[in-house]
Parts: structure tokens; C-alpha cells; sequence
């Protein structure tokens, strides 16, 4: 890895975004009807403002380490077997990640467009695309979503206006949902949504200074929060509750309705061609920390030789899964009720045993 | 160098060749056949008669120059199968193109199918992806067969063209309910309202000889004789152009019908809804009995629908807010100012609160549907999704009773100022 590498705030804010939000297109907007109901919307806020206040702390832990990513954290913290530990977890939640979505988001598209081909063949052009992302590396992958996230933002913003003639906001009725239990108590742990901005920890070298990382997570997590509102917002106010529970791709439904005059419909070619390229990137992104991770875990000078070997496994793994309802729920069920434990106890955990460590011998500097 | 050269050119060359033999899910536009209205009876031999128009490209494209006069723009086929799937499959053993239902614009089901329940059929076509949720819904009050055979568009000659025409009518003549199939089955699953679904049927009359108003549904009404709106489809006056007649509403509770709504009330029904854009209404006239006054009536606002829960029963309170021009006055009444435009708002407006009050009365008593979405107002009276869920609106909507309030207001009197009657000799020598 050359950290010499520097990228500015909006081309680490739009890796953070697009990890965040692809799962908008993927199954967010179901996953929030599902645990608010009516109030999606409102359990969308609750979880942002959670994510929120967990960055708040994050970033003010992290001030001491400017430059330094969460494996490094993690050494200072636990020596080597911490740092090893450390990478591990995120070589296996970027791991699921990646497989996970590269998984749902071929068998979709098998759904919707190339219906007769096989899955393997679908799953090629992901493996292709993040085995090029990989071999060009961070700064290419950083400069492709500074140009590619604008465009699959107005793609979706577009998809969003396209769709008002058929929100009916009376759909957001009851207005506390599955109530205050689901949303408030049973809900919190759905803060999982926002397990990408992980990743952020691992950014920090090439972000410098810490004024940047703190930048970049608020801009990032700003723009993810209004995407993923809007999502909640627009789609259980178009396909009112219980109905919204059933749409496997919600986001493919809504462009489906656009029909503005009789020249101006079958939306969803937007949305496939935005929906590919947030899921493309989001892959080779995952796919690219993985090997990051594990080339600084195991303290590699190389990771060029990992991209094939690592493609094989990712691929290999996501055929796992028996069926399309199996992935759901290792996704939705389980990576998003128990991930935010890696995303945010970790880091944090990470940082206080870090700050602690560092006192200790200043302390002794000072008896002397 | 050059060696490298060569070898990137051919490593080029060589991933771009298979991407150059096109995807393999192809298929060529001119080997597919394009269902453009799909019918579902119920079968005499298996569960389903399944009939299917498909489009005939070139007959679709003659420009009006080159095809025969009475070539149809497309082809009809039936079949018995027991699922709509398996129905395809048969047609596609003996038509000689793929069929695809991409491009489809509408479903008709047949009153018989729609009385024992569209739930199987629902989920059939929300779950294909080829069904697009725009396609209106129509039902048949005798066979979809009978139906889609009746449809012989006379003015465009591309048959995909007429029926994204034909179901558009309700915005200029009131006379058939706005539906999407997304619109029909969301409202089928849910708490708070229940669909409707255009009614048709093929005209009963051949000739302007057999013209009869038996099943008119003037009497109904409470007029001496038909208004435009008072028929249900089959049963209109009128030969010439398709015959195939859309008019009325489909009533459903939940994916079941129940009933049958003429044109009349179908304009109500838009007007409760918020769906209803303009047409020309026909009233009677206020001074002169046997004369009418024509309106063109539009919405100035969204209908306000309020409903409060008193001793557990629902209330409701509907507001329509209309306006209208004057197009006729068949008694040369001078109405367009003064005191006479005031009468003439407030008759329009109790005709209207009559008229809807005889529609909501029958959607509360007659089909205890609530095929406004009265219930989605409800709603709001309740904190969480469990207690709405516990006071079951669909079940306690028959027990609703309701106020209706009407604003009319006259906005222009048309291309005339001031009405005078014509002058006649007699009348002459009658004012000397």
C-alpha cells in the first residue's frame, strides 16, 4: 500500500456515500418499513442520529491519531495480535459485505433483466470490475466515484421526483408505526445500516489531517442520511404499509410507476444502469479493502497477488447460499442487526485502549 | 515494445469479440409477439379461458395508406389452461412468435372470474415482471372473450395506441373510474379502501333499430329519462366505431366484486376521490321544469374528506369544491349574473349534494366498500399501526354515516353574455 496517495474530502466523501446508500437500491427501503411500518421515515432519523452521535465519538477519540488507520489503531491498542485480530474482523465483515451484495444484487439482476442467463455468468462482470478496481487501486477507485456518485445521485433524485404524482403522504399514517418499542428499542441495532462508514477508519491515511476525516464523515454521513430518509420517505408513502413489505427490489417498483405522458415512461433503465454502478463500485470498493486489510494485517509489501486468488474465494462464497431468500436474510437479518458492534464498539474500544496506552508512558516520562 | 503492442491489440481484440455477439438473454424484436390485451374467463374445460390480442406490426405501421380497410391491428387468440403461465405456454406451441407481455396495456377479467375473487390472478401479475403496473383493469360484465373480439378501433390504427386512449377517457367524460393496476391491488390488500375496476362490455345493439333504455339506470335516479351518465356498459344507445363500451365501475371488496356502479355515480366517484378532472354535466333547470342547463364542471380543489369515530362508528364529512362554465341553457334564462347565478349555484349545489349522498349511500349500505379511501383519513386517528389494525375500518365502514358539502361557483358564461329568448312572431305581438 503507497500511503502516499492523498485524496481530498469529496472523493472520500463519495466512497463513504456510495458504500452507505447502494443498499437503497438493494433493500433498505423494505428493511425500514419492516421495523417502523408507517413511521419508517422516523425510524430512518433514529438510527441516523445514533450513527451520528457514534461518529461524534469516534472522531473525537480519533483526534490524537491523525493519519493513522484502525489497524494501526489497533497495534498501538494490542500490539500485532490486535492489529491481526482487528484486520480479520474487517477482511470478514468486508468479506460478507461484498459477497453478500454481489450475490443479491446478480440474482436482481437475473430478476429483471438478463433473465435466462446464469447466475455465474452475471456474477463474471462483478468479478471482472473489482478485479480491475483492485489492480488500479485507491486513487482510481477514489476518482471514479468522485465522478460516478453525482451521476447515480441524480438518477436517483430523479427516480424520486419522477414518482410524485403517486405519493400520498396520508400512507405515512399511523404516525408511530410498529410503535415506540419496534422503532426506539427493537430498532436500534438496525444502526448497522450505516456499518460502511468502517471503512472511513481505514481512509484516514490518505485523508492527512484529522480536520479532513471529521469533514468527510459529516459530509458523508449528511448525504447518506437525506438519501436514505428520502428512500423511507418517498417509498411507504407510495406503496402504502403492508404492501411496502412485499417489493423485493422497492426502489425497481417505484421507477416501474414513472409514466409522465406516453412518451416518458419505463424508468427502470435508469434505474438499472444507476443501480449497476453503485453496485459495482460498492463491490470493488469492499472487494479493495479486503485486500487492504489483509496486506496490512499480515504486514504484506504486496497485494497485487492477492486480487485473483481473492476474486476466486469472494465469488466462490457467494454461491453459497442455496437461494435468493437465504442471502436476504444473512444480509438484512443478520449483518444489520449485529454489524454495528464492528463499525462502531470496535473503533471505539480500539481508540480508548489506544489513548490509554499512550498516556501511560508520558506519565512515567514525567515521574522520571 | 511493438511485441507488447501486438499482444495489448490482441488481448483487445480478443475480450472484445464476445462482448461484439450481444447478450445472451437477445432476443430480436421481430421474432417476439406482443400481447397488447390479455382476457380471462372462466373456462369450460380447465380453469381458465385465456384470450390474447397480439399486435400486428405491419398492420400497426400502414399509415393508414397501404393495409386492407378491415385487416385488424391485431390477432386473437384463446386457449383453455389451467394458469395464465401455462395458458402462454400453449399459445406459444402453435403462434409462431415468442409471446411477451411487455408491452401490454390492459387485463379484463370477466364479472363471473371477479366475483369469485382476482387474489390468484393479482399475485400472478404483480409478481411477472413483464406486467407493467400502469395497465388499467377492466371487467367484463358478460366474457373478456366477448370483449376483446367487440374492440375494432375505428379512428387510429395502431391498437396499443387505442387502448392508451380509451381508458384516458375519464378525464373528459367523468363516466369511467381512474385505475392502475398498481392502484387496484394495493387498494385489494389494503385496510383503508378497496378498488375499483373499469366496467365494460360489448354493446348489446347492432342497429340504431334495436335502440332500447330498459336497463337504463334513469329510474334509479329519480329522472324521466336518461341523462348521459345513466347506463352501464353494454347498455348504451350508440352503434358505430368499437363495440366494445366502457362505462361504470367495477365495486370490489377486497379482491372480490360486489357490485356495479352506472356513469353517473362513477363521476361521484371521481369527484370523492379527487380524480375527477372536467366534463359536461347536464342538470335540471331551476325555473323551468323539463329544461336543462349544461356545465362544464371542473374541480378547483381536492375533495376535503374528514372522519371523526363517534361511540366507535365512523363519520364522515365531505367537502367538493367545483366550478364550472355555462355551455347551454336550454330555457334562455338569463342565469350568467345577479340573483339568477346565485339560484343556479345553489340548485348545481344541491344537486350534487343530493347525487353524491345516493352514491355514498350505496358504497355504505349496498357494497359496505369503502372504495373512497375514506379509511385513509382514519388512520390518522390512530398512534400505531396495532390499534388501527384492532378497529378493523373495512368491517365497521357499514356503519358510517356521513355529511356532504358542495361549493359550485359559476365562472364563465361561455361565448355569451346575456341569455335572450328567440323572438317569434307571436311573442312579438304578444309584447305589443
Amino acid at each position: 500500500m503507497k500511503k502516499k496517495t492523498i485524496f481530498g474530502n469529496w472523493e472520500a466523501s463519495a466512497i463513504i456515500i456510495n458504500l452507505i446508500c447502494t443498499k437503497i437500491f438493494l433493500n433498505y427501503p423494505r428493511l425500514a418499513a419492516e421495523q417502523g411500518g408507517t413511521a419508517a421515515w422516523i425510524f430512518t432519523i433514529y438510527i441516523s442520529v445514533l450513527a451520528l452521535v457514534g461518529f461524534t465519538v469516534i472522531q473525537a477519540l480519533y483526534k490524537p491519531f491523525e493519519g493513522k488507520d484502525l489497524l494501526d489503531v489497533a497495534e498501538l491498542a494490542a500490539g500485532n495480535p490486535g492489529r491481526i485480530i482487528v484486520g480479520l474482523v474487517i477482511i470478514f465483515s468486508a468479506g460478507w459485505c461484498a459477497t453478500a451484495y454481489m450475490r443479491v444484487f446478480s440474482e436482481n439482476i437475473k430478476l429483471i433483466a438478463l433473465t435466462t442467463s446464469p447466475l455465474s455468468f452475471v456474477e463474471l462482470f462483478f468479478i471482472v470490475c473489482l478485479v480491475v478496481g483492485a489492480y488500479l487501486g485507491t486513487e482510481a477507485l477514489s476518482r471514479l466515484h468522485a465522478f460516478s456518485v453525482s451521476f447515480i445521485a441524480s438518477g436517483y433524485l430523479l427516480i424520486m421526483v419522477g414518482v410524485v404524482n403517486y405519493i400520498d403522504f396520508g400512507n405515512l399514517l399511523p404516525i408511530l408505526g410498529n410503535g415506540v418499542n419496534e422503532i426506539f428499542i427493537n430498532g436500534a441495532p438496525r444502526v448497522s445500516v450505516f456499518f460502511e462508514m468502517l471503512f472511513l477508519f481505514l481512509l484516514t491515511p490518505f485523508l492527512k489531517r484529522h480536520g479532513n476525516m471529521k469533514a468527510t464523515g459529516y459530509w458523508s454521513l449528511g448525504f447518506s442520511i437525506f438519501f436514505l430518509v428520502l428512500s423511507a420517505l418517498v417509498y411507504t408513502s407510495v406503496f402504502p404499509y403492508p404492501s411496502s413489505l412485499e417489493r423485493t427490489i422497492p426502489i425497481f417498483h417505484i421507477a416501474r410507476l414513472i409514466k409522465l405522458g406516453r412518451f416518458f415512461q419505463r424508468m427502470e433503465s435508469v434505474f438499472l444502469f444507476i443501480w449497476a454502478a453503485a453496485a459495482l463500485l460498492y463491490i470493488s470498493v469492499c472487494f479493495y479493502f479486503i485486500l487492504f486489510a489483509f496486506q496490512k494485517a499480515f504486514q504484506l509489501d504486496y497485494y497485487k497477488p492477492l486480487i485473483i486468488p481473492f476474486a476466486i474465494i469472494i465469488m466462490a462464497v457467494s454461491f453459497i447460499p442455496t437461494d435468493f431468500t437465504e442471502v436476504i436474510i444473512y444480509e438484512v437479518n443478520i449483518f444489520r442487526n449485529w454489524s454495528w458492534i464492528v463499525a462502531f464498539v470496535m473503533p471505539i474500544l480500539l481508540l480508548i485502549i489506544a489513548r490509554l496506552k499512550k498516556k501511560k508512558p508520558a506519565r512515567k516520562g514525567q515521574a522520571a | 515494445m511493438n511485441k507488447g503492442k501486438h499482444l495489448a491489440i490482441f488481448i483487445m481484440i480478443a475480450i472484445i469479440c464476445p462482448l461484439m455477439t450481444s447478450c445472451f438473454d437477445a432476443k430480436e424484436v421481430d421474432d417476439l409477439g406482443f400481447v397488447i390485451a390479455l382476457g380471462l374467463d372462466r373456462g369450460k374445460t380447465n380453469e381458465l379461458l385465456m384470450t390474447l390480442q397480439i399486435a400486428k406490426p405491419m398492420a400497426s405501421n400502414n399509415g393508414g395508406g397501404g393495409g386492407k380497410e378491415d385487416e385488424l391491428p391485431y390477432a386473437t387468440f384463446s386457449v383453455e389452461a389451467p394458469t395464465m403461465v401455462s395458458g402462454l405456454n400453449m399459445i406459444n406451441t402453435f403462434a409462431s412468435k415468442q409471446i411477451t407481455l411487455s408491452h401490454i396495456k390492459v387485463v379484463v377479467f370477466s364479472s363471473e372470474l371477479a366475483r369469485d375473487g382476482l387474489g390468484p390472478y393479482l399475485h400472478a401479475l404483480i409478481r411477472g415482471r413483464e406486467f407493467r403496473p400502469n395497465m388499467p383493469i377492466v371487467v367484463a360484465r358478460n366474457t373478456a372473450e366477448e370483449y376483446l373480439q367487440s374492440v375494432d378501433p375505428k379512428l387510429v390504427l395502431n391498437a396499443a395506441k387505442y387502448y392508451e386512449l380509451v381508458y384516458q377517457s375519464y378525464r373528459y367524460t367523468g363516466l369511467i373510474p381512474k385505475v392502475e393496476f398498481h392502484d387496484f391491488y394495493l387498494a385489494a390488500e389494503s385496510m383503508c379502501r378497496n378498488p375499483v375496476a373499469i366496467l365494460g362490455d360489448a354493446s348489446k345493439f347492432e342497429s340504431a333499430e334495436e335502440f332500447d333504455i330498459e336497463n337504463s339506470t334513469y329510474l334509479e335516479h329519480g329522472r324521466s329519462a336518461p341523462l348521459e351518465g345513466d347506463f352501464l356498459a353494454g347498455d348504451i344507445p350508440a352503434v358505430g366505431g368499437a363495440r366494445a363500451e366502457n362505462i361504470g365501475i367495477a365495486v370490489f371488496d377486497g379482491d372480490t366484486m360486489v357490485g356495479e356502479l352506472d356513469g353517473t355515480d362513477t363521476t361521484y366517484h371521481l369527484l370523492c376521490t379527487g380524480d375527477f378532472v372536467h366534463s359536461y354535466w347536464t342538470i335540471p333547470d331551476p325555473l323551468s321544469e323539463g329544461d336543462y342547463v349544461l356545465f362544464d364542471v371542473k374541480q378547483s380543489r381536492r375533495p376535503q374528506h374528514r372522519v371523526e369515530i363517534v361511540d366507535g362508528k365512523p363519520v364522515i364529512h365531505v367537502t367538493l369544491n367545483l366550478e364550472g362554465d355555462l355551455v347551454s341553457v336550454q330555457s334562455g334564462i338569463d342565469y350568467e349574473s345577479g340573483e339568477r347565478s346565485l339560484l343556479l349555484e345553489s340548485a348545481m349545489e344541491s344537486y350534487v349534494k343530493k347525487e353524491v349522498s345516493g352514491y355514498l349511500d350505496k358504497t355504505i349500505r349496498e357494497f359496505k366498500s369503502d372504495i373512497c379511501g375514506f379509511g385513509a383519513q382514519a388512520r390518522g386517528l390512530f398512534l400505531t399501526w396495532a390499534e388501527w389494525e384492532a378497529y378493523q375500518w373495512n368491517k365497521r365502514y357499514k356503519d358510517a354515516t356521513y355529511t356532504v358539502n358542495a361549493n359550485f361557483k359559476i365562472r364563465r358564461p361561455g361565448l355569451i353574455l346575456r341569455s335572450k329568448s328567440s323572438i317569434s312572431s307571436e311573442s312579438e305581438s304578444d309584447e305589443q
